[in-house]
């Protein structure tokens, strides 16, 4: 059985979703987001992350309180994943056929 | 002969190159025109792809989503600024592997019509 490296984009989001996971909802810590260090306000998207970690804990109401389009923005996210997922098995098997 | 026409396409990498020439295997060399003028119409130069992306850390972020049909991810870029930046230049590692995912969907799609065009 041949390994192969799974692609970038597909360990970033595994990674990224993994970290959400595991995040404690509601924990204060310095930001990533270069655009709230920056003190832009009136980013859009602000408190998506937030409310995402609220999603993966079960705590509806928190989430979208957070950020009302995290609901759909897992989904997109979910989405994406398994679709590269799906793509990544697909080679994996084309090329052990090979 | 087959090679030759395939080699046309702007910035077409050899991963590409490679997979073209199995999808063409066995293609006459009308059907393998009319793949090239199909195929060529269709598919992203990885390039224009990149320059899309740098988009994200100047004006505006997920263009080069938009811009390879995935409409999701490219709101979700939109809104975010391109998930705090740190998309966008996920995106710029990896923007010749999303442009020939892009590029083999529509290889397939104009393999099936060039075959069909016999």
């Amino acid at each position: 059985m041949i390994k192969a490296i799974p692609p970038f984009e597909l360990i970033f989001w595994i990674l990224a979703l993994l970290l959400l996971a595991t995040a404690k909802p509601g924990e204060q810590h310095y930001s990533i987001c270069p655009l709230a260090n920056l003190g832009w306000n009136w980013c859009p998207g602000c408190g998506l992350g937030r409310s995402i970690v609220h999603l993966l804990h079960g705590n509806f109401s928190q989430s979208l309180r957070q950020h009302w389009l995290a609901i759909p923005a897992l989904a997109i996210i979910a989405y994406r994943t398994i679709q590269l997922s799906r793509q990544f098995i697909l080679s994996l098997k084309t090329i052990n056929q090979a | 002969m087959n090679q030759q026409l395939l080699m046309q396409l702007r910035g077409v990498t050899a991963e590409e190159l490679q997979f073209l020439e199995q999808l063409t295997n066995g293609f006459n060399e009308e059907q393998t025109k009319n793949f090239v003028l199909i195929y060529g119409n269709k598919r992203k130069d990885p390039q224009d792809i990149l320059l899309f992306t740098l988009l994200g850390f100047v004006i505006i972020a997920g263009v080069q989503r938009f811009v390879l049909g995935q409409i999701g991810m490219g709101l979700l870029y939109l809104f975010t600024g391109g998930l705090c930046i740190i998309g966008t230049i996920v995106d710029l590692i990896n923007h010749k592997s999303l442009t020939m995912e892009y590029n083999r969907k529509v290889a397939l799609d104009a393999a099936q019509m060039a075959r069909i065009l016999k």
